[in-house]
């Protein structure tokens, strides 16, 4: 059983706080994703739970055991770095081997761990083989088997996909999840790649410059994010944000934009925003619905055709609004539209970025009224 | 008149290793070109050839109907955009923008320089922050730079080298609206070589798809993406890969009965899950894996031992190990010939 | 055309100059005395090819006939060069290995070290003969092996932590972590990671540490007289009243001395290649 703690942690470099108080915690068998930009702060994370830092502050767990000041070695976590690190002077089997011969395993063991490992990631044939003579994924997969073939407590995996063609990503994704599932081990992974996070991941912590802004499962960051930032990582294309102010009059919450208005639905009357603050509606593309005739007017300002569906970029009062549409829509630089936004789907953040209100299913407003 | 014509381009490195074979491309004027493919596909050697930092084994390469494979880079009027921005830390981003000015010996006066200056920092979005140190900007601010910078001397031809791939995903996403406009707006001719499929479907007005020094298919994204020439393209183009099944699988979908030696190429949007009893379920599968990326979640099932992928709405999410039916837009079905790779 | 003329052109003096003193090393050896340097003549190759420079060198009967009052045998010279060059390169290798990775790892001594190291180099080694002497009488380390091994090891180290450390530099950290992940001490994953990855590196300083020592003249020549005096200082002081300097044997003994820094370098050739070429950065 081990499930991952991190109680306060906060870690500097010299000026620098790489992770500010970070207190998270990693169910035992859980797909377990640290995203956020690069610079954020998870490799930092990774390193200092496997512990190749060593915090400034805060306490690291595993199981309940404190394993803050226990050497790397001896914490029975295994880590795939970001560059593998393969061992470039040793074949294959040696690589797998190397972690099992350092813990003195005997070695008919050592054979059949080796063995097993390599059936799993199907690297078999591979075994007498240098690094240097591996593709990219076969190397993936070694760094993998490294890191596994000691059955660790936890697996902590930097960034493994990273550097894949955008082909082989899509195969080891599914691949990496579907091994997860099979060994049931607990897996920490970091990336800065949203999709990765949202295919894979169990629960989702999006860290940004060292300071956590949230954790929850993927519909709940995609749905239910807390800020702005959270709102922005997650969704390609990223979430649109229009600039409203908030008119509260007899016990009613509106929201008002330059070119239409929205009522909240049963407004809570003690909390934010108060009368006259300016806030942010935000709104996925595929949330704008984009129609001729009635509704926000807009005006095309390029179009991208994906294949599946088309990016319809759209000036709005003067602000870039993105919207998802069929790909049979017909639509030209310059075209005049008119939009309607989704009214289930809408999020509320004060200026600052902070989400006041976000939509969890029930409907936020019940319709939008152009202003003209 | 084509811009860009590259006649029968070939390269090949000692070890016979053969980048580049035999490639024919005519680029029109002010078009934005996307050269596709994965790594080592001889896409960036493509471009390095047209740049001049390559010499071809043979072939020609014209600009404008004139020769100019021998011509040396720099007289090729050709701008740069590499993956690593190459602009000056030390100097401010109005001076890293200016430079190109301030070298040439065209001679614009002082004046001239600096509204030409104002106008391309305006037009990359970076009118705000002339005064600042270049090194100090933001990874993506730091490739505005680097592409104003190019801009700023007008050359004929803008070639771009995976100039996002180092970006977070949410600027890539607003840089590949932005490049767009900006190549609209000043109208010259991009060659933009990515192995990214999104990036090409979104910018390129027509994409060069390749693969091991061969051309796969040069047409616009909705060619490229609806009627694929081949079975690499079909599958290298798509958010989430097609799907590839023997037509003995489902003998209703194959063309005139010929199901032997022929493989079915269907998007996973192009698929629907339904009660297996529903009478459109042509196949049946058991799901393997759900990824809900958010607004809609890709099903990942298994048909007869193959993997098959379904985009399906957020809504009614499967559990593992659910039987399911697959239906099939019939009309977006691509049939590829198991020995030739092409479509049918 | 003119440029590729201009290019064989300044090839070709280039290699001449470079090769021309190689060149007459080598047929001087052959030359009878009285082919060395005749007056108003120049032999550039031996008329009379004759081994009695090589005889003479090796204490073999000599046949000049000239009474010589130095002893003239080379072996003795030659053995004492090879124990003091090893240990004076064995010395710096292992002092300069360890503290280079120190350096290029976990910045040992903060950023100024690297150059207080650097900084033992700048000094002539003339301007620290005489003190040198001086201590080395103190401590009766004249005329001894290990006083040659000292020194040799202590000048060439400078030597040792900067090739290293460039070698050591390239070796990405994460492969030392990783080694620790798996289990290592730091001195394990020293031992077991990092180290293999240099094994070029390792030879390429090597050699070239061994061949500034093996190659020393001043040092040996103040600090040795007749006990372990070198092969260099032995080579100088080949010459007599009769003949003045003995281009013959000298030049015999030059050639005898290439023979041992080849053998080094022959023996570690595999490793030589890879070490000169290390610098390819992977991912």
């Amino acid at each position: 059983m081990a499930g991952i703690r991190l109680e306060n942690v906060t870690k500097r470099f010299g000026s620098i706080t790489a992770l500010d108080g970070v207190s998270l915690e990693v169910q035992d068998g859980e797909f377990f994703t640290v995203l956020g930009h690069p610079g954020a702060g998870k490799t930092t994370l990774l390193r200092t739970i496997v512990g190749l830092e060593h915090p400034e502050e805060g306490d690291v767990f595993v199981d309940d055991d404190r394993i803050t000041d226990v050497y790397p070695g001896d914490r029975d976590i295994a880590i795939m770095f970001q560059n593998l690190a393969l061992y470039p002077d040793k074949t294959v089997r040696d690589n797998l081997a190397f972690p099992l011969r350092q813990a003195k395993t005997p070695k008919p063991e050592i054979e059949r761990r080796v063995a097993e490992v390599a059936r799993t990631l199907r690297i078999e044939s591979l075994l007498q083989r240098k690094p240097a003579k591996l593709s990219g994924g076969e190397r993936q997969r070694v760094a993998l088997g490294r890191a596994m073939v000691r059955d660790p407590r936890a697996l902590l995996l930097d960034e493994p996909l990273s550097a894949l063609d955008a082909l082989l990503r899509l195969e080891m994704r599914a691949e990496l999840k579907r091994l997860q599932r099979e060994v049931g081990r607990t897996v920490v992974y970091v990336t800065h790649d949203q999709v990765e996070a949202m295919s894979m991941s169990d629960r989702i912590a999006v860290l940004r410059e060292g300071v956590l802004q949230q954790v929850d499962v993927p519909e709940g960051i995609y749905h239910r994010p807390a800020n702005r930032f959270v709102a922005t990582v997650v969704g390609s294309p990223p979430m649109n944000f229009l600039p409203v102010t908030a008119v509260r009059s007899g016990g009613g919450l509106v929201l008002r934009h330059e070119l239409f208005e929205t009522a909240v639905d049963s407004p809570d009357a003690a909390a934010q925003p108060a009368d006259g603050d300016a806030c942010l509606l935000g709104v996925r593309p595929e949330d704008v619905h984009v129609a001729s005739g009635h509704g926000i007017p807009a005006s095309v300002y390029v179009t991208e055709p994906l294949g599946g569906e088309t990016v319809v970029d759209l000036d709005v009062a003067g602000r870039l609004v993105k919207a998802l549409v069929d790909p049979t829509l017909a639509l030209k630089e310059g075209d005049a539209v008119h939009i309607s936004l989704d009214g289930s789907r809408l999020h509320l953040f004060d200026e600052n970025g902070e989400g006041l209100v976000s939509a969890a299913g029930e409907p936020l407003f019940n319709h939008l009224i152009p202003l003209r | 008149m084509a811009q860009i014509k590259i006649d029968t381009l070939t390269k090949e490195f000692p070890g016979g290793v053969v980048a580049v074979n035999a490639l024919n491309l005519d680029v029109p004027h002010g078009s934005f070109m996307a050269l596709l493919g994965p790594s080592g596909c001889g896409k960036t050697t493509t471009m390095n050839m047209v740049s001049g930092l390559e010499q071809p084994t043979s072939g020609e390469i014209y600009f404008d109907d004139e020769p100019i494979t021998r011509v040396s880079p720099g007289s090729r009027n050709v701008g740069f955009v590499f993956q690593n921005y190459a602009i000056f830390t030390h100097m401010t981003v109005y001076d890293n923008i200016g430079f190109g000015l301030k070298i040439r010996k065209g001679g614009l006066s002082k004046a001239e320089r600096h509204a030409e200056v104002q106008r391309i920092a305006e037009i990359v979005g970076l009118s705000g922050s002339l005064d600042r140190k270049a090194g100090r900007l933001s990874v993506n601010d730091m490739q505005k730079v680097a592409l104003g910078r190019s801009m700023i001397v007008k050359p004929a031809i803008f070639l771009l080298d995976e100039p996002f791939s180092n970006l977070d995903a949410a600027f890539r996403a607003y840089m590949r609206a932005e490049l767009k406009r900006i190549q609209h707006e000043i109208g010259q001719t991009m060659v933009y070589v990515t192995h990214d499929q999104v990036e090409a479907m979104s910018m390129a007005d027509r994409i060069a798809v390749m693969n091991l020094g061969e051309l796969q298919q040069y047409g616009t994204p909705d060619e490229i993406y609806n009627r694929p020439r081949n079975r690499f393209v079909a599958g290298f183009v798509g958010s989430t890969q097609m799907n590839f099944l023997p037509a003995a699988l489902a003998p209703s979908l194959a063309e005139d009965g010929r199901v032997d030696g022929v493989t079915l190429g269907i998007r996973p949007e192009a698929l629907d899950l339904v009660p297996t009893d529903d009478p459109r379920a042509l196949l049946r599968a058991s799901v393997v894996l759900v990824e809900p990326l958010g607004p809609k979640d890709i099903v990942h099932l298994e048909v007869e031992g193959r993997p098959v992928r379904v985009v399906a709405p957020p809504g009614r999410r499967p559990r593992v190990g659910d039987n399911v039916g697959v239906a099939c837009d019939t009309k977006r079905v691509h049939r590829f010939d198991d020995e030739t790779d092409l479509t049918i | 055309m003119l440029r590729i003329t201009g290019k064989v052109v300044s090839i070709a003096v280039l290699g001449a100059g470079f090769l021309f003193p190689l060149y007459w090393i080598l047929t001087m050896a052959f030359k009878p005395q009285d082919e060395w340097s005749p007056v108003g003549h120049v032999y550039w190759t031996p008329q009379h090819w004759t081994l009695d420079n090589f005889r003479q060198i090796f204490g073999v009967a000599q046949s000049t006939g000239f009474f010589t009052a130095a002893p003239t045998d080379a072996t003795g010279p030659i053995v004492h060069s090879i124990v003091s060059a090893t240990g004076g390169t064995l010395l710096a290798m292992a002092a300069g290995v360890f503290t280079a990775y120190g350096i290029a790892r976990f910045r040992a001594g903060g950023s100024f070290l690297p150059f207080q190291i650097l900084q033992l180099r700048m000094f002539p080694p003339v301007a620290i003969v005489i003190p040198l002497l001086i201590m080395y009488s103190y401590l009766h380390l004249v005329d001894t092996y290990w006083g040659l091994i000292l020194i040799y090891g202590a000048v060439t180290f400078p030597f040792a932590v900067w090739l290293m450390r460039s070698f050591f530099v390239e070796v990405p950290r994460e492969i030392s972590e990783a080694a620790i992940v798996d289990g290592c001490s730091q001195w394990g994953a020293f031992f077991k990671a990092v180290l293999p990855q240099v094994r070029g590196g390792l030879a390429a300083t090597a050699l070239f540490v061994f061949i500034l020592n093996w190659s020393d003249f001043l040092l040996a020549l103040v600090l040795t007289s007749n006990r372990v005096q070198t092969a260099p200082v032995f080579l100088n002081s080949l010459q007599s009243a009769g003949a003045g300097q003995e281009y013959g044997p000298q030049a015999a003994l030059g050639l005898v001395l290439i023979v041992p820094p080849a053998v080094f370098g022959l023996a570690i050739q595999r490793y030589l290649v890879r070490g000169l070429t290390f610098g390819a950065i992977k991912r």
